[in-house]
């Protein structure tokens, strides 16, 4: 079953951040622990890893889009998977 | 870079390396020190330890990649699934340093110890965890290790030998020489390994700890994971003389620098540390350069390291180097090695899937009492009044002390004495004489003289404590408690709560109370503090009767007991303080014990109770006649232990009373007094006739000179005063309320 990927906690004091580049397109695939996309807050630029293996389904949100931690921002699972689009 | 026993005396710092340089400038001393580090670690990686390898044989070398990478994949998924917001709180995580786990723990036994730190999974897992038990718990569910109650940081599991790891820095320091202890006592060839990073090296708890088991003989290695960062803050900026290994010459043990980035040399060295500590002949100190590649918690995006440091350490990965050393020795074949890796993968897949589907444990089990206490409070009515006997067994509290403590050591050989001046030949027999001539007949094996080290007092007996022993240790003052509140607060009363009430701590404190003209630090009544700490118990004893029934009471305890006593009352020969008093009271020969958590009924009355203990019991029982003959009756209670607290059999005085006035020497701000006026507020309120009158030390530091200390002191003018005043007021009863239940007291406090 595919895997909701969440925007997670990036620090102490920060809660989300913005996505500035996504690594792995949608359709491409991905290992566990390789870097999924990255991510900006207002003290640094940092590369989050993917939780999950197989094929990135869908972004949920474009590059430059601010994101609360704990929102659903990417699913990963098998190629062909349903996946929500909302 | 072996250090063979310093007690010969070589010298342990090379004067003229680069950072001790005077007129360096700083930046160049860091950067010197970091060079420095860097080429001690390719130094020792020039010795593969190949021979090691051989020596182990394919099954166990397979065995040891396969834990290094099931650590790596644990602290990996660890942190992949935490980012995913599945496991609360924090993570430190230790890839990068899976050599050191693995490598200390392959020569231990299950019935060796390790201690831990706030960075425990590869440690729990090298020593023997199922890393699905160890998942669980670092998601806070049921079937984990500790039910939930300890999590990453403390995570344990005694019956494999791991302690429930301590986060506090250094904690575990002073903690395993006490394991250390009962292992030798009992008679076993046991060994206790210590992990601590190169920050805990400048804790006091270090200096007391190694000091300890150093002199002590005792079977411990202590296994310092330098990885050159406490936190964010590089070690050479909080320490001139980065060479921790050195500093086993200091105390007299061998110690050795360790390529801790190859499983094999940390074997090498653990075994011949281990050897050492089998045969007798004591502790040794191990630093291992090692590194952690990822920060040191979460959130921490390890900005204050180079991506250069980062690849040197990262080139001699723990794993890497094993695989490759067991192919090109010619021990494992290259897909052998693969298959161990494919294994570990499945492993921590499956302990992550365990840990997701696992259920929570119950909110009830957060407040269970024997979560908390081995021995949780019992209901109990107040104890008699103290009975008569013949002359020949009126005994003074010192005497009763000493014959209640020479019947357990009697009774049970895991008894043992530990404090300062306690058993040495023609010396004090304890700062008050308590022990004279106990280690004449139990011997000094027994009798235990200590460095003048509070937390290694504290911890040793801690850890002899979970090890199955009964440790007594002494305070001269109970001043010196201070000295030890890390090891009692944070580790005596939490080890059992955080270990999911899978250990206790069976240890009996006893602290000498009371102002006696030697100023501020020699005369505090400091009890008070530990009723606030949950899990701890506290015996006040103010009679000779109590003395000895109480401490024994205290020794068959599982769980830590503080045990208060006041100076001026001991009736001691040895040592006569001006303002003594006489409390000489029968006790009988035979062996009894008196019960944990039982107040004690001085003298019945019917006006007005007072609580009171120590000096200002003595002050109430001598104004009762004086009091009776102007017509106020006062019932006199001794709480005996203000935790656990007999509530019940104060409120059913108070209930008759409609009075209560709470006298003690402990300074009145946060006092136990306080405690009980809101209690019998809470629980009372209708009943009462009068407010709740305390009478206290004043809150200010006990002075030196006799009529300035009386100035401070409660005096027995002040109690009368107080006594009369309640006595005096008559505010009627309100009806009978039908909700007299205090939930307060329903949860874990007796």
């Amino acid at each position: 079953m595919a895997e909701a990927i969440i925007m997670p906690e990036l620090g102490q004091t920060v809660s989300g951040g913005t996505i500035t580049t996504w690594l792995v397109p949608v359709g491409g695939t991905i290992e566990l622990g390789d870097p999924l996309l990255v991510v900006e807050t207002d003290k640094t630029e940092l590369e989050v890893e993917s939780v999950a293996e197989g094929t990135v389904l869908r972004h949920c949100f474009p590059e430059g889009t601010e994101v609360e931690s704990g929102t659903v921002i990417a699913y990963i699972g098998e190629d062909g998977e349903e996946v929500p689009t909302s | 870079m072996a250090r063979p026993d310093t007690s010969t005396g070589s010298a342990a710092v090379d004067p003229e390396s680069p950072e001790a340089e005077p007129g360096t400038p700083v930046a160049e001393q860091e950067q010197a020190a970091v060079d420095d580090h860097l080429g001690q670690i390719a130094d020792l990686a020039q010795d593969g330890h190949t021979d090691v390898l051989r020596r182990l044989g394919k099954e166990s070398a397979l065995a040891m990649l396969q834990q290094m990478v099931e650590i790596r994949h644990f602290e990996q998924m660890a942190y992949l699934r935490y980012l995913q917001a599945e496991i609360p709180g924090t993570l430190h995580q230790s890839q990068g340093q899976e050599a050191v786990a693995v490598g200390v723990c392959q020569p231990l036994r299950r019935t060796d110890w390790i201690t831990s730190t706030h960075r425990p999974h590869g440690h729990a897992l090298a020593k023997g965890m199922r890393p699905d038990v160890a998942m669980a718990e670092i998601y806070g569910r049921e079937p984990g290790a500790l039910g939930g109650r300890g999590g990453s940081m403390h995570l344990g599991d005694p019956d494999l030998g791991i302690l429930p790891s301590i986060a506090i820095v250094g904690g575990g320091i002073t903690i395993a020489p006490g394991l250390a202890m009962a292992l030798q006592h009992h008679g076993t060839d046991g060994v206790v390994a210590c992990f601590f990073g190169d920050g805990a090296s400048n804790e006091g708890a270090f200096h007391e700890g190694v000091n300890y088991a150093a002199v002590k003989r005792l079977p411990v290695v202590f296994v310092c994971e330098n990885n050159l960062y406490g936190a964010s803050t590089p070690f050479h900026e909080t320490t001139l003389n980065v060479d921790i290994a050195a500093r086993g010459a200091s105390y007299g043990i061998p110690s050795e620098q360790v390529d801790g980035m190859n499983v094999l040399a940390v074997v090498a060295a653990m075994e011949r540390a281990v050897q050492r500590a089998r045969a007798g002949e004591g502790a040794t100190l191990l630093e291992c350069l090692t590194y952690r590649y990822v920060g040191h918690s979460r959130g921490d995006a390890r900005g204050y390291r180079t991506k250069q440091e980062e690849q040197f350490w990262k080139d001699r990965d723990p794993i890497e180097q094993l695989r490759r050393a067991l192919v090109d020795a010619g021990v494992a074949s290259t897909e052998e090695a693969d298959e161990a890796v494919g294994r570990a993968k499945v492993v921590i897949k499956d302990a992550v899937a365990f840990a997701q589907q696992a259920p929570k444990a119950p909110s009830e089990t957060a407040v269970a009492p024997s979560a908390v206490l081995a021995a949780p409070p019992r209901p109990q009515t107040i104890g008699a009044p103290l009975a008569d006997g013949p002359e020949d067994r009126r005994l003074s509290i010192a005497e009763a002390l000493r014959e209640g403590i020479r019947e357990e050591m009697a009774a049970d050989a895991d008894v043992v004495l530990l404090g300062e001046d306690v058993g040495v030949p023609g010396g004090f027999g304890g700062a008050f004489g308590i022990y004279l001539g106990l280690a004449e007949e139990f011997g000094r094996s027994r009798v235990i003289d200590t460095p003048i080290s509070e937390k290694a007092i504290m911890g040793v007996s801690i850890g002899a404590g979970i090890a199955g022993m009964k440790p007594l240790p002494d305070l001269q003052y109970a001043d010196f408690v201070f000295e030890g509140m890390d090891e009692l607060v944070n580790e005596a009363a939490k080890l059992r709560y955080m270990s999911g009430a899978r250990l206790s701590v069976p240890m009996v404190l006893r602290c000498p109370v009371g102002a006696t003209q030697r100023g501020a630090q020699h005369a505090q009544c400091p009890e008070s503090f530990f009723m606030h700490v949950p899990g701890l118990k506290v015996l006040c004893i103010s009679d000779p009767y109590t003395a000895k029934g109480g401490i024994r009471a205290a020794l068959r305890d599982p769980d830590p007991v503080l045990v208060f006593e006041h100076k001026l009352l001991y009736g001691s020969k040895k040592r006569q303080e001006a303002g003594s008093i006489d409390t000489r009271a029968y006790v009988p020969p035979d062996e009894y014990i008196t019960e944990v958590g039982q107040a004690r009924l001085r003298r019945p009355g019917t006006d007005v109770t007072v609580l009171a203990t120590f000096t200002q019991l003595y002050a109430a029982l001598s104004l009762a006649d004086e009091l009776e003959r102007e017509g106020i009756s006062i019932e006199v209670i001794d709480p005996v232990w203000l935790a656990p607290f007999d509530w019940e059999s104060l409120y059913e005085s108070v209930g008759r009373t409609r009075r209560l006035v709470v006298a003690h020497e402990a300074h009145r701000t946060g006092g136990w007094g306080a405690e009980v006026a809101a209690r019998v507020g809470e629980h009372l309120f209708d009943r009462l006739a009068a407010p709740v009158r305390r009478v206290a030390t004043k809150d200010v530091p006990m002075p030196f000179a006799p009529w300035l200390e009386s100035a401070v002191l409660p005096s027995t003018e002040e109690l009368a005063t107080a006594i009369r005043d309640v006595a005096g007021q008559d505010r009627p009863a309100a009806a009978a309320r039908t909700d007299q239940t205090d939930t307060s007291r329903e949860a874990v406090d007796g």
